[in-house]
């Protein structure tokens, strides 16, 4: 489906462009830092301790203070550390948990629920908009009304109706790497929110759709779909050979940018209490909101990786853009 | 005389648009012989291309053909269908088929095994994103799944989708790509199966294209001005061309055209088109000598003359009038660039009539030469313009 042509101007443009050599970067150490989690992050990033809680980062000051605790029967006056230090070097949050360890796994939940959201947006959102495209008529009026009333609604309105009326349903699926004993300390399952991938992808696909039936369009009056049809070519065999790999490209950009906003529906969704994991940077961010005013990491650093991948998945997506854009001529005939 | 593979009869297409009903081909009536080359010339707008997509069945909304038949000569297939009626029109007659008549999957195979296509364009009619040699290959796969009477559906897409190997041609079909690629002189078919169509020159994926409408062993192959936009060397390769293939293949050649040098050298017969009806139909030297339709011998003025080079060239004054349904005028849709015209011109729309002299030329003219004007002439009809409307002349 994706031809050679297409691979070589990927590799030129990837050759050409840092930026977008920067974009791919940020999303592969994202990528990487989600699969390899448990190895990655130094503390089990449910392991709490209010002993050592509100640590700031390291470098960033904190204070030793006195306080009184009842050790053994006795009241006693101990010095707690509350200086940032490198054991904890993004410091920990109001229950002591270590925050880089928490953005590390919380990576895991953002591209899970951003990757599977968009794969199902893709395969629903392609299918709709490339039937209608190419049928046209009743069926593309039909298809594409229900589109226009899923586009009408805010993506979050409808996220959250969905979340509300089929409640929350979570798959934990064990951990290969910490079941398989290659790590040890760090939690053994990884949830997956399911409710909420499907609820985001039903949001999503309509943009592909839109998209996918403008090329469909364009790309059935193209001489060589109506050469097919004059060889008795079915309809389904068009469709897969000549329209889809000729609609593709903008599919494809479009669906990058599109993750970037998955990233940040997921997110919203934490923050507003329904992701389903309580380990996930929109979780923590809203976590952190109480403590804005002491301790201003809780909700920073999660935040910041955000904005990390977004900016590098829109990076990949100009990209993507400028290395297939149909637009860019590059040599041909 | 050679057999009839294709009669056309009363074929009409119009275009349903928001500025009106275009009547972009009115009541057509042709003949083609087996392995006869029959040339549709015309100016542009004049409903050549619309007839060739109307005859492969590719008109698509707001297009319609409204009415006629197209008979293709198919004793095999006259014997399976004998005897059936669809929607009350007569769906074989004799040997022949009306393919307008049958279901849509006999016209999908039939027109996908017995005609084939060229277009006007080689380098829009490949899909940029698979090879020429897949694409050839595919036509053939095409073709035997046809023949098979198999169909493609929900089911072979999703098997296609799940496994990428399957959707991949066979090794026979790839050879037979390479053998189609060499018939049409393709210097190392073996090499340039592999490429893609921006890899191919103009004039090659032309030749291309042919070996793709080869890949269903065609009877009929419809030429869409298949020399417009190439120079004039490859132009002539690709009339050799053709010639060769008709002759070794025995099919026959409608070629839709503009260009009358190509004409002139490759077709048996020539149908001249003007305002979506046909004017003038005859033996090509015939139609070239001696036109019996003013516009005819305006098309021909127009071209310059070699033996003459200091000759003037005529131009028709005016333009295609515009096919719109209600701007078009009543009579002869010719009239009013017609250096001939007169008032009875204006108001009747002459019928394709046979001509006196030659053998299966026929005119639509008033002042042509036609066998009923003779007699109706050693008659010495009195009223000539309301006799003519009475018998039958359609005046839409």
């Amino acid at each position: 489906m994706i031809s050679d042509r297409t691979r070589t101007s990927l590799k030129k443009e990837l050759r050409s462009n840092a930026v977008a050599t920067i974009g791919v970067i940020l999303l592969l150490s994202m990528i990487v830092m989600a699969l390899f989690a448990p190895m990655l992050a130094p503390h089990d990033p449910t392991d709490q301790d209010s002993s050592r809680n509100h640590q700031p980062p390291v470098f960033f000051g904190g204070e030793e203070e006195e306080t009184t605790r009842m050790i053994d029967g006795e009241i006693r006056t101990v010095t707690e550390s509350n200086v940032g230090s490198m054991t904890h070097p993004l410091g920990t949050d109001s229950n002591g948990r270590d925050v880089l360890s928490r953005t590390i796994y919380g990576a895991r939940t953002s591209i899970l629920v951003a990757f599977s959201a968009m794969l199902v947006s893709l395969v629903v959102g392609t299918t709709v908009g490339m039937v209608s495209g190419y049928y046209g008529g009743n069926t593309d009026t039909v298809l594409m009304r229900f589109v226009d009333i899923v586009l009408a609604f805010p993506a979050l309105l409808i996220t959250l109706a969905m979340i509300g009326v089929f409640g929350s349903v979570n798959v934990d699926i064990p951990d290969p790497l910490v079941v398989s004993g290659l790590v040890s300390g760090r939690p053994t399952h990884l949830t997956v929110p399911i409710t909420i991938t499907l609820a985001i992808s039903s949001v999503i696909w309509v943009w592909i759709a839109r998209v996918a039936r403008g090329e469909a369009i364009a790309a059935k009056n193209e001489e060589y779909v109506i050469a097919a049809r004059t060889m008795g070519m079915s309809n389904w065999k068009i469709i897969w050979k000549h329209v889809l790999p000729n609609s593709i490209t903008p599919i494809l950009v479009l669906a990058t940018i599109q993750v970037a906003s998955i990233i940040i529906i997921e997110s919203s969704l934490s923050f507003l209490g329904f992701s389903g994991t309580n380990l996930s940077w929109g979780y923590d961010i809203a976590a952190g909101r109480d403590y804005l005013g002491t301790s201003w990491w809780l909700s920073t650093v999660p935040g910041l990786f955000i904005v990390v991948t977004v900016v590098g998945i829109n990076l990949l997506g100009d990209l993507l853009r400028d290395a297939l854009d149909p637009g860019i001529q590059r040599g041909g005939l | 005389m050679t057999p009839k593979i294709l009669k056309v009869r009363d074929l009409t297409t119009r275009f349903f648009t928001d500025a009106g009903q275009v009547n972009a081909v009115s009541g057509l009536n042709f003949d083609l012989g087996q392995g006869e080359v029959l040339a549709v010339v015309g100016e542009s707008g004049s409903g050549k291309s619309v007839t060739g997509l109307s005859l492969m069945d590719l008109i698509e909304a707001p297009g319609e053909i409204t009415d006629g038949e197209i008979w293709f000569r198919s004793p095999q297939l006259a014997d399976e269908l004998g005897g059936q009626k669809e929607k009350e029109k007569e769906v074989v007659d004799g040997e022949y088929v009306n393919v307008r008549a049958v279901s849509p999957a006999i016209r999908q195979s039939l027109c996908g095994t017995e005609f084939g296509m060229i277009f006007q364009d080689p380098g829009a009619a490949f899909n940029p994103s698979l090879t020429v040699g897949e694409q050839i290959a595919e036509a053939v796969e095409c073709n035997k799944r046809l023949d098979r009477g198999d169909t493609y559906g929900l089911l072979d897409l999703i098997r296609d989708i799940l496994s990428p190997k399957s959707s991949f041609v066979s090794s026979e079909s790839y050879e037979r790509a390479i053998e189609l690629l060499d018939r049409v002189d393709i210097p190392d078919p073996i090499d340039r199966v592999d490429e893609y169509p921006h890899q191919f020159s103009g004039g090659m994926l032309q030749r291309a294209m042919v070996a793709q409408a080869l890949a269903s062993d065609p009877t009929v192959l419809i030429a869409d001005e298949p020399t417009t936009g190439l120079d004039v060397t490859i132009q002539a390769g690709i009339v050799d061309l053709l010639r060769e293939l008709r002759v070794e293949t025995g099919m026959s050649i409608l070629i839709i055209t503009h260009n009358l040098g190509v004409v002139s050298e490759i077709a048996d017969r020539t149908a001249v088109m003007y305002a979506g009806e046909l004017f003038e139909v005859g033996p090509t030297p015939q139609v070239f000598e001696r036109p019996a339709n003013p516009y005819t011998d305006g098309l021909l003025g127009s071209l310059p003359d070699f033996d003459d080079p200091n000759a003037r060239i005529e131009p028709i004054p005016g333009n295609v009038p515009n096919l719109l349904a209600h701007e078009m005028p009543s009579g002869c849709s010719f009239a009013d660039r017609c250096p001939k015209a007169t008032e009875e011109c204006a108001e009747i729309n002459p019928p394709l009539e046979d001509l006196t002299e030659g053998d299966d030329h026929r005119v639509a003219c008033l002042h042509a030469e036609t066998t009923r004007r003779v007699a109706e002439l050693s008659v010495e009809s009195p009223i000539r313009a309301d006799s003519r409307v009475d018998s039958g002349v359609t005046n839409e």
